[in-house]
């Protein structure tokens, strides 16, 4: 899934010094700037002056009074410097979060086992301190050693690394720092390093022992990632190996028993040893409706706009499901509370969405203060956040007292029988309601609105939410395991097993694209495929591409199907931004279309190029993500050496070539179209499939590659490009097995198209004579 | 057109090229024989197949009403139920060649050949379609892949120690003292479910709770919800079901015919007729009044129906026969009903906002105002209790079998009216009844 791959740079040390060596001419300097050669170079982290102001500190043995006065300065203990007085202010602060009161008792547990599990509700500041406490005990530049800190997602590791920069007075980048994807903003100075899980996780596989860390700190980890959950099974046997690596795993729930159980041993009966601190939250007075809602948009815009007439002043936070109903449930409370302001006379309603594809600087406007009184001695002003459930644990907004929570979110769900993966629109867990409720009560006592039954609650929602290993298609994670050495995933230690029919069919996917063989062992281009931060399918297919003669074409087509969908199309410009498409379309397809898209991009003037992207219903930003992408992946081809050179454009295989290598990669994702109509059906899964609205593909293509198959209240394949039988079963001749096939319209196309094959072998053979 | 080959099965060897181009890819070096995911499971439906007629989405698809519509009086449907297994097919000419006991008189072929053409001249409609593809990925969600024991996957999951039946992964520890811990490991993937509304959590269920499952012909949620079944024993359902809905169809067409004939012609014109066949009406015992005695509760509401809705109360006097589809038609009424009002009430409702600022949803009592149960549509002004709602008589009714519903309809409109609900016609008279009419049941009329 595009977007949640990560760490592009993560290659082997030693090689990518190589080259980083050989394009830069660089000299030793540059070999240190780089995060992943700083433990060749430890001695080099500590600064001569830092290391007096904590001379009277033995490691693993320190005091909170020894490191208060530490904080307390007047020189800052990492750098030496004189500390500011905006440090100060802070730090007056950060005594009076709720970690503050237990830091005793957390640095004896910390110093007594070797995982903890840490319980601290929001705004306990368990992210910001838990790492300092933890620092100022491990004193990494003795050790040489970090500590990192694991984040769910990019931007909370971005913003929260920023957070502590500021309150350990140090540059962000240098001693605090950041390594998210295509983004790696550390230093060989870096003490503490946030970063997001995926890559630690990408670490690992590199570095088994994660030998680089004398502790690690999963956070979020009731979020229960898939990289989280991979990690804290790795995470138990390298404990095991490494006796001095100390781990402590965080969570925002009450759910802790079964992280203690988890990380515990089962034969002594011993669980891991539990330190829960309690949030700053005041109480939230919940209600329920008494009769369950017909439509929950309406229900919740009726109920936002009944707060604001009638309740005090509080902001307001209401979870909506998608980018399309959020932006439709602004477009309407805007309009409903300007006309209530005009006709009632209330305050003015400022109104905020919030999902993870907004641009950051808008999704930083929900911060911005409530709306003064539209004039002196009116009504205070309110402030409408609607937002995905990224508010519910991930971001914290002061001031909202008032939420809304009609039970749904979207989750992502694959299903290995028909291999399909959409995201949909599911109710929430209990534990979520929770979640969601208790943002009400950040500043002050507040209400939670949900908008279904009492009954409804304790009967229809589960408890917690499925944990996306439970969710997601695995061969990149099988692919991924067998990178780390880990032979028997049958047994291995998961916290919740995946389904046995998800890794089976995993195993089989990356059997059909020869990353295992057939014993289930890394094959040469598993392995090279593990390197890329990709699904092995297109992984697979950047590989092969050479062999096609147009790897810098699969390679722009690879990092534009990795980044969020290039098109723009605004409800209210459709047509518009639809005959803006139609300039790019390619008659073979989506796959092409968005090629041509990249080449028009590229041949941009550097500075017209955003106008350019924003006259042709374009996203400047995916586009030069994808750029980016493009350039960390080239790297990695590069260092595989594989061949770039591609066909000349004027030559008539130009298209030909990349479809073929489309091919390559995707064979296991093809849908013929049926006699009978519209219909195309899936080749082996016996699945009937449209082509989505969105293709520049017309109807009359008989074979489909596909990028995605995805369930609304149809079934969809999307980013369709027409490929040719004879191509599939050259290239991919053990899943085309005619044999293997169920008698029907695909098995009897399949079979004409082997007759053809062999007519034309003989006749060519009868030329060449 | 190329020639359909007579037998793709055997002639098909792999194409030589596929060989040598094995060599280009370096992902195609196994060139063992693999075999697909689901080829295995083909094979073990094969037998199957052949003793009962393959679950064809494509029939089942077809709404019922259009196979049974009184007016239609050809009788292909049956035909078509019967060859559908073809029609997914380009080649079924080859298939039936191939196959020698599937021996076909040159009538029968015909008949198969016209229908073939007919099914190819009338593309399947948006809605058939949109079944038919939910009614695939039902069957394909349910269907286990572990089945399949030609996987290498599975295979390679095997070879690590896997057993099939068991979860991935530890055991969970138990803690000592709690003996009854479940094992929480999933042993099946999670289905994904798609809503097609925006119906808040809850309210599902609370249609069900009020009205019941008053569309058994609909069947949606009755195929969502068991998934732990074998392909073999779903296929028979399915094919149930079909049959139960083609039924349900029938009887939808055998009631209304029944409705229009009570209009045209009360049945106290045909009072000493019906009572001459015995055999028509003495079954009809305990459910059905007797014709003389509904007389009167009966004509005088029943020509008012089609100028206007009746009361559940008054439905409930109607003849237990067709009661069932005025009662579906009365609370289909009734929910578009409140529908209507709760979208009027979301637009009006508007301006009680501010004027009275309190949140009728949530005051402390719990109580609202009547204006407010009105203006959120939880009630209307005509007050339909759940009490008139209930129908004992009815429900007892539709609980029997539905050949034997249908049975009783078709009896009744003989004996009413000599109308024959299999030929499409009324009869002037019981010997010409007797003389044209082959019988009772459908298959007397095939």
């Amino acid at each position: 899934m595009p977007g949640e791959r990560e760490n592009l740079d993560s290659d082997r040390p030693t090689k990518k010094a190589k080259v980083s060596a050989a394009i830069n001419g660089a000299s030793k300097d540059k070999d240190m700037d780089n995060p992943y050669l700083a433990h060749m170079y430890a001695p080099s982290i500590a600064l001569s002056a830092s290391q007096d102001l904590f001379a009277g500190l033995t490691r693993h043995q320190t005091t909170t009074a020894q490191a208060q006065q530490a904080e307390d300065g007047p020189l800052n203990p990492f750098t030496g410097t004189q500390l500011s007085r905006q440090y100060f202010d802070i730090l007056r602060k950060r005594r009076d979060l709720p970690v503050h009161a237990q830091r005793d008792e957390f640095l004896r547990l910390y110093q007594e086992n070797q995982i903890l599990v840490f319980v601290g509700e929001t705004g306990s500041g368990k992210t910001t301190q838990i790492p300092q406490f933890v620092l100022y005990d491990e004193k990494p530049f003795e050790t040489g050693k970090k500590v990192a800190c694991t984040q769910p997602r990019r931007v909370a590791a971005m913003s929260v690394a920023k957070r502590v920069a500021d309150e350990m007075d140090v540059v962000l980048g240098e001693e605090v720092g950041y390594n998210i994807r295509f983004e790696n903003n550390t230093s060989s100075k870096t003490l503490l390093q946030y970063m997001t899980d995926g890559m630690l996780l990408r670490e690992a596989m590199n570095d088994p022992n994660l030998s680089r860390y004398s502790c690690i700190i999963l956070d979020e980890a009731h979020e229960r990632t898939l990289a989280t959950d991979i990690l804290m099974g790795l995470l138990k046997e390298v404990a095991r190996r490494r006796p001095d690596l100390k781990i402590v795993v965080m969570s925002a729930t009450l759910d802790a028993q079964k992280f203690q159980r988890y990380f515990g041993v089962k034969e002594n009966d011993y669980n891991a040893p539990l330190l829960a601190v309690p949030g700053r939250t005041h109480p939230v007075e919940i209600f329920y409706t008494p009769e369950p809602e017909r439509d929950y948009v309406e229900a919740a815009l009726r109920t936002v706009l009944q707060i604001h007439g009638s309740e005090p002043e509080g902001d307001i936070l209401l979870f909506l499901t998608g980018e399309e109903e959020i932006e439709e449930a602004c477009k309407r409370l805007r309009a409903e509370g300007d006309e209530m302001q005009r006709e009632y006379d209330t305050g003015p309603l400022k109104v905020y969405a919030l999902y993870g594809t907004l641009p950051p600087n808008q999704q930083q406007r929900i911060f911005d203060p409530a709306p003064p009184p539209a004039r002196s001695g009116g009504k205070p002003g309110r402030k409408v956040v609607v937002s995905t459930n990224i508010a519910e644990t991930s971001l914290t907004i002061d001031g909202i007292v008032y939420v809304v929570d009609p039970g749904f979110s979207k989750q992502k769900v694959y299903n290995p029988r028909i291999r399909v993966e959409s995201l949909l629109v599911s109710p929430i867990s209990k534990a979520s309601a929770q979640q969601r409720a208790g943002r009400a009560g950040r500043t002050r006592p507040g209400k939670c609105f949900r908008l279904y039954t009492e009954d409804a609650f304790k009967k229809e929602l589960i408890d917690q939410t499925y944990p996306e290993i439970l969710r997601s298609n695995l061969a990149s994670t099988v692919l991924e395991l067998k990178k780390l050495g880990i032979d028997d995933l049958v047994h291995f230690d998961f916290m919740d097993p995946p389904a046995p029919e998800t890794m089976m069919r995993a195993l089989e996917e990356l059997n059909y694209l020869a990353c295992l063989d057939d014993e289930g062992d890394l094959t040469t281009l598993g392995r090279m495929a593990s390197e890329y931060p990709l699904d092995p399918a297109l992984a697979v297919m950047l590989i092969s591409s050479s062999e096609f003669q147009c790897a810098s074409e699969i390679l722009s087509i690879t990092a534009l199907l990795s980044v969020p969908q290039i098109f723009v199309r605004p409800p209210h410009k459709r047509k518009e931004a639809d005959a803006a498409k139609a300039q790019f379309a390619h008659s073979d397809g989506d796959h092409l279309t968005m090629l041509n898209v990249y080449h028009a991009f590229k041949s941009q003037e550097s500075g017209a190029s955003q106008r350019w992207c924003l006259d042709n219903f374009l996203s400047f930003r995916s586009l030069t993500s994808a750029d980016n992408v493009r350039n960390q992946l080239k790297v990695i081809m590069e260092k595989q050496e594989i061949d770039m050179k591609t066909t000349p454009f004027n030559d008539r295989n130009y298209y030909n070539n990349i479809r073929q290598a489309l091919c390559a990669g995707f064979f296991m994702q093809v849908a013929k179209k049926m006699s009978t109509g519209k219909t195309y059906k899936t080749v082996k899964d016996n699945q009937d499939v449209l082509l989505h609205p969105s293709t520049v593909l017309g109807q009359e293509s008989e074979w489909v590659l596909y990028n995605e198959f995805v369930l609304t209240t149809k079934n969809y394949i999307r980013t369709v490009t027409s490929v040719k039988p004879e191509w599939l079963m050259d290239i991919a001749p053990n899943y085309y097995d005619i044999d293997s096939f169920e008698k029907g319209e695909i098995k009897t196309a399949l079979v004409r198209t082997a007759e053809k094959i062999a007519r034309k072998a003989k006749l060519d053979k009868r030329t060449q004579k | 057109m190329t020639m359909p080959s007579t037998a793709p099965n055997s002639r098909v060897t792999k194409p030589s090229s596929s060989s040598s181009s094995s060599s280009r890819l370096p992902f195609t070096t196994d060139s063992e024989d693999e075999e697909d995911a689901f080829s295995n499971l083909a094979a073990r439906h094969k037998p199957s197949a052949k003793v009962l007629p393959p679950v064809e989405p494509k029939s089942l698809s077809r709404p019922p009403t259009m196979v049974a519509r009184p007016s239609v009086t050809n009788p292909t449907h049956k035909t078509v139920a019967r060859n559908t297994e073809d029609d997914e097919d380009d080649d079924y000419m080859s298939m039936t060649v191939a196959d020698p006991t599937a021996a076909e008189t040159p009538l029968q072929r015909l008949k198969r050949q016209k229908v073939e053409a007919s099914m190819r001249g009338h593309p399947l409609s948006k809605a058939e379609l949109a079944e038919q593809e939910k009614l695939k990925r039902d069957l394909g969600l349910a269907t286990s892949i572990l089945n399949n024991t030609s996987s290498k996957g599975l295979k390679m999951m095997k070879a690590m120690g896997y057993s099939t039946g068991s979860a991935l992964g530890k055991a969970v520890p138990t803690p000592t003292g709690v003996t009854d811990a479940k094992d929480t490991r999933r042993l099946e993937p999670i289905k994904p479910i798609v809503r097609e509304s925006r119906m808040g959590i809850g309210h599902e269920s609370d249609l069900k709770r009020k009205f019941g499952d008053l569309n058994p012909a609909g069947g949606e949620g009755s195929v969502t919800k068991r998934q732990e079944l074998s392909p073999e024993s779903y296929r028979n359902r399915l094919t149930q079901e079909a049959q139960q809905r083609r039924y349900e169809a029938q009887i939808f067409a055998a009631q209304s015919i029944c409705e229009k004939l009570v209009a045209q012609d009360p049945p106290d014109s045909y009072n000493g007729t019906s009572k001459k066949s015995k055999e028509g009406t003495s079954e009809e015992g305990e459910g059905v009044n007797e014709p003389g005695s509904e007389k009167q509760a009966e004509a005088a509401p029943e020509r008012d129906f089609f100028n206007e809705k009746p009361t559940f109360t008054q439905i409930k006097q109607i003849n237990l026969i067709y009661r069932g589809l005025l009662y579906r038609r009365a609370v289909s009424d009734l929910k578009a009903c409140l529908k209507k009002k709760e979208q009027d009430s979301l637009t009006s409702s508007k301006s009680s906002y501010v004027p009275n600022p309190s949140l009728p949803k949530y005051n402390a009592t719990g109580e609202f105002s009547q204006d407010d149960k009105i203006a959120l549509g939880t009630e209307s002004e005509e007050v339909v209790t759940e009490q008139e709602l209930e129908d004992q008589e009815l429900e007892e009714f539709e609980k029997r079998e539905a050949k034997d519903r249908l049975d009783e309809i078709v009896r009744y409109l003989r004996s009413q009216w000599r109308y024959c609900f299999w030929c499409k016609s009324r009869y002037a008279t019981d010997e010409e009844m007797d003389r044209e009419c082959p019988g009772l049941t459908e298959e007397d009329h095939d």
